[in-house]
């Protein structure tokens, strides 16, 4: 059994692009309302109908890619006050293996914890390839939500199914940590609001496509 | 289907979509973590980057992550064992605080990432424009710990004198003192020690595993261990006896015991005579500091300070006073005088180059590369004044001043400065002093993680490689303990770096390619190690599989002697009880009791002391959260305060106090510091002071575990500089305490 939800691929991948460092075409297709629309379209066919479409209006809450570029470098890359890094291990128990004697073993808020292990395990089997500024942060979000798309469109249902249960269980987490960050200034509070609803977004994305796999089941 | 177009980060490869079905167990993360736990382990040798001791350790390595980390057996600084800040700083490896990618700070002062290219470029070019003007003279190097060869070979490059180390800020009184009187820093013999009196020295929070682990031995043995310490220290936990000491006055303790030794005719005439210079002159000027006197200005009572005087003549030469370290070398106007006294005292006992006394360091003859000589730059002289006739003359040249960088760049004596692995926003005095060296034309950062400095004051940062990431040459394992055999240990790379980060010969390579410089550094590590390795005759894959190595010959005591005649290196091949540097620039050449520069007076006015926790190394981990539950626990961000005191401000345990005082500078009106601190209650420490750790007061927001936890003692202190050192005196702060938050 393959090529379980093309049109969901494509959603999680065009989710992942929230995730990457700003940039000004990606932008601008949010600026003049492409994402909207494409996000709205492909959840349709992905058959996702729960989804809330005042969730995907991204046109009407983007703040200027200066304010979204400063927020994400501050938040999610950890430059400045407070941060948010959208990398699964951070929240997770750092290792599961009874026998590993560091004292951060059973913490969470550690990179390249199991998690990382497991997505750079996969990344490895499925043959693709990380660019190297990630490499060691192979479960950084928007190689996950990549890696999802990869899954959904080329790869048994099961695969999909599995890695989507396993490896995004933590973003209610993510989303508390996001919520914790204090905004700076205005702009700062708009970029917050944008990059929240990009997370809800991707939530209610994951249940959906949870939600269908229970059916199957 | 797909409208718009994105960037994807992942590469998929022709075939990736075919490839089979993953065994079905690796898909779910629970069994593949399972299916890890019996992965291969590699045990590597490293040493430990958690403290200036340096215990050679091994890392083990598994699925290509750090596993655990272990002592090495042979070290003979932790005989296998590792302190809590090993561990903790192992695990920092994980940290996300690092910083993680070059970065460099925008118009709007915030930072950016940048590409090394790019960075090496722009740096290169300020500096070339910097040197241009203003000579090499204006760049400051300035680093923790030792001489770093690759920043020191930059400055011969480039023509500047400004090597400066974190020493002013930590005890350059103690290496300056000792250099001149013994041109030696001698270890203590505990294995076959007698007697041992510690005085501002706890190696119980200022941990060396092996010293404590001998300490404790003695103990068992009941060879006499005696603590004089404002406050009980861990060491002093211990000890036989803990004499509690009015802070600031060790040099009278030290005078009172000299004086018992000479004036009941205690000390070791024949050792003075052969090889002592200056005992007349010593004795001249301190005849009348009898025990009396120094008991009326220390506190401890005269005949207390004589029976330690005699009990250290009966055990000597198997006796010592310990050379003490951080607690009093730097921290008072009086603290080069305290370290001349602690040479005379010992050297009374004839306890030099002596088993169970002092003796020097087992040192392995490192072999070095031998590089083409360069044609470089005249320099000119100090820019921080250390050395310099009519600044500060008899300051060590190899170790310069630290603290006062921000007026050098303030005067435009200094224009670019490199930080490497040294953070005097947090560890210098003053911190909003320190934020001026942000004013400098150019600051580069090579940090680790986002310390104060970085944050509030570079313009660029390059992180290195995590010391476990890492390989770097051959170094001795030596030095505060004596040992008798010569070791030496080696740091390999425990794990692939995690980060776009880089090892700081890469780093100097890049920068100098950048600048044009042409092979500035024509090798690398392993030719460092090989060369390091030649004179040893040990293969260089055996100390890379063994990490640490005790070579086979022993050390020799007895005074060192050529033809016949003292020669331990001094001028005299004596011990100079005299400083000849010091009188050459109209200052006594021997210690006399001088007072420290303020004393407490108010009900609400106490002297400022600090010291090291046994679980922190100063601030350096103070963004370790292993190390930070402990502190947790132990309420570690506390000031001590003695209870007699604390209850006549009606202050109880655990209440929050303001913490206050006047930071003043010649010409500029005082600016008063005020920090709410909880208060720990206790009768462990001296009444006139309070105590702080050394380790909080993290004001850097990007280090998110240790932010805004507790404060610091330089945050109350202005920088200063102690004339014949060096030194911050940073204990020669008086602050009020009332009850209540700032
Ligand atoms: S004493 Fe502790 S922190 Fe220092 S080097 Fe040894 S193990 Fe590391």
């Amino acid at each position: 059994m393959s090529a379980n939800n093309p049109a969901a691929a494509e959603l999680f991948g065009l989710l992942s692009a929230f995730w990457q460092p700003p940039d000004e075409l990606f932008w601008h297709n949010l600026a003049d309302g492409a994402v909207d629309a494409e996000l709205a379209n492909f959840s349709q066919l992905a058959g996702f109908s729960t989804l809330s479409p005042s969730r995907t209006s991204f046109q009407h809450t983007l703040p200027p890619l200066d304010a979204l570029r400063l927020f994400y470098l501050r938040c999610f890359i950890g430059i400045g006050k407070q941060s948010a890094l959208p990398v699964e291990s951070i929240y997770k128990k750092w290792t599961d293996d009874p026998t590993a004697r560091l004292p951060i073993a059973g913490s969470t808020g550690y990179l390249m914890g199991d998690p990382a292990l497991h997505a750079k395990y996969l990344l490895d089997h499925y043959q693709l390839q990380v660019p190297p500024d990630y490499r060691m942060m192979p479960d950084h979000l928007l190689l996950l939500l990549e890696l999802l798309s990869f899954l959904l469109e080329n790869r048994p249902v099961a695969e999909a199914d599995l890695f989507l249960r396993q490896h995004f269980d933590w973003l209610d987490s993510f989303a508390e940590a996001l919520e914790a960050i204090d905004p700076e200034n205005p702009e700062d509070v708009i970029a917050k609001r944008f990059y929240q609803l990009a997370l809800c977004n991707l939530k209610q994305s994951v249940q959906c496509q949870l939600a269908k796999y229970d059916q199957v089941h | 289907m797909r409208k718009i177009s994105r960037r994807t980060f992942l590469q998929v490869a022709a075939g990736s979509a075919a490839v089979g079905v993953a065994a079905p167990q690796l898909l779910d993360m629970k069994a593949f973590s399972a299916s890890i736990v019996d992965a291969p382990v590699s045990k590597i040798p490293t040493y430990c980057n958690g403290c200036s001791t340096g215990c050679p350790m091994f890392a083990f390595e598994k699925n290509g992550r750090l596993w655990k980390v272990e002592g090495h057996p042979v070290g003979m600084k932790n005989y296998g064992t590792l302190c809590a800040r090993g561990h903790g700083v192992a695990a920092d490896l994980y940290n996300k605080d690092r910083v993680r990618q070059p970065m460099k700070r925008g118009a709007d002062g915030k930072f950016q990432p940048i590409s090394w290219d790019q960075a090496f470029k722009e740096i290169a070019e300020k500096l070339a424009a910097i040197i241009d003007k203003n000579t090499g003279n204006s760049v400051a190097w300035m680093a923790h710990g030792g001489k770093d060869t690759y920043g020191a070979m930059f400055l011969d490059e480039i023509g500047s004198p400004n090597f400066i180390t974190h020493y002013s800020t930590c005890f350059t009184s103690k290496t300056n003192a000792w250099d001149k009187m013994v041109a030696n820093q001698l270890t203590i013999d505990i294995r076959r020690s007698k007697y041992m009196l510690f005085a501002g020295r706890n190696y119980g929070g200022a941990i060396i595993p092996a010293a404590m682990k001998q300490l404790t031995e003695a103990r068992a043995q009941g060879r006499k261990i005696v603590v004089v310490d404002p406050r009980l220290c861990e060491l002093a936990k211990i000890a036989d006896e803990w004499i509690p000491i009015r802070p600031g006055t060790d040099l009278a303790f030290f005078l009172g015991i000299a004086h018992t030794l000479i004036s009941e005719n205690l000390y070791n005439k024949n050792f003075v005579q052969k090889y002592v210079f200056g005992f007349e002159e010593f004795w001249a000027a301190n005849r009348d500091f009898s025990a009396d006197k120094a008991a009326t200005i220390c506190d401890i009572p005269a005949a207390k300070i004589r029976e330690i005087a005699r009990d250290l003549a009966k055990n000597a030469p198997a006796a010592f006073l310990d050379p003490g370290y951080h607690g009093l070398h730097n921290h008072y106007i009086n603290s080069t005088q305290i370290a001349q006294a602690n040479v005379i005292v010992n050297a009374l006992l004839g306890n030099f180059y002596q088993p169970g006394g002092l003796l020097p360091t087992a040192r392995p003859p490192l072999g070095s590369l031998k590089l083409p000589k360069r044609l470089q730059p005249e320099k000119g002289p100090r820019a921080d004044g250390a050395g310099v006739a009519n600044e500060y003359p008899t300051v060590e040249t190899s170790r310069g001043i630290a603290q006062h960088m921000p007026e050098l760049i303030a005067k435009g004596k200094i224009k670019a400065v490199f930080l490497y692995h040294f953070n005097p926003l947090r560890t210098a005095p003053d911190p909003e002093y320190q934020k001026g060296l942000a004013k400098a034309d150019l600051v580069v950062s090579i940090p680790i993680d986002w310390n104060e400095s970085s944050y509030y004051a570079a313009h660029y940062i390059l992180p290195e490689h995590y010391f476990l990431e890492r390989m770097e040459a051959p170094k001795a394992v030596s030095g505060n303990i004596s040992h008798d055999y010569p070791q030496i240990a080696i740091r390999m790379p425990a794990v692939k770096p995690l980060h776009d980060t880089k090892p700081l010969l890469d780093i100097m390579q890049g920068l100098t390619k950048a600048m044009k410089i042409d092979d500035l550094y024509p090798f690398t590590v392993e030719d460092e190690i090989q060369a390091a390795l030649a004179p040893l005759g040990i293969d260089k894959s055996r100390l890379q599989t063994e990490g640490c190595i005790e070579l086979a010959t022993p050390l020799k005591p007895g005074f060192p002697e050529k033809e016949g005649k003292p020669a331990c290196g001094t001028f005299t091949g004596k011990i100079e009880f005299s400083i000849g540097a010091f009188k050459l620039h109209g200052r006594l050449g021997v210690p006399t009791w001088i007072p420290p520069l303020v004393s407490p007076k108010a009900a609400d006015e106490f002297r400022l002391i600090h010291g090291k926790q046994p679980w922190h190394s100063h601030s350096q981990t103070n963004n370790t959260p292993y190390l930070l539950e402990m502190t947790k626990s132990y309420n570690g961000t506390w000031m001590w305060m003695n209870r007699s005191r604390a209850e006549k401000l009606n202050i109880k345990n655990g209440d929050t106090v303001t913490v206050e005082s006047k930071i003043e500078y010649p010409g500029q009106s005082a600016r008063i510091v005020k920090k709410a601190m909880q208060v720990k209650v206790t009768d462990m420490l001296y009444p006139e002071c309070v105590w702080v750790p050394s380790a909080h007061g993290c004001f850097s927001p990007n280090m998110t575990y240790g932010y805004g936890k507790g404060a610091n003692y330089n945050d109350f202190a202005a920088s200063r500089v102690e004339s014949l050192s060096g030194g911050c005196m940073v204990q020669e702060v008086i602050v009020k305490v009332r009850k209540g938050a700032v």
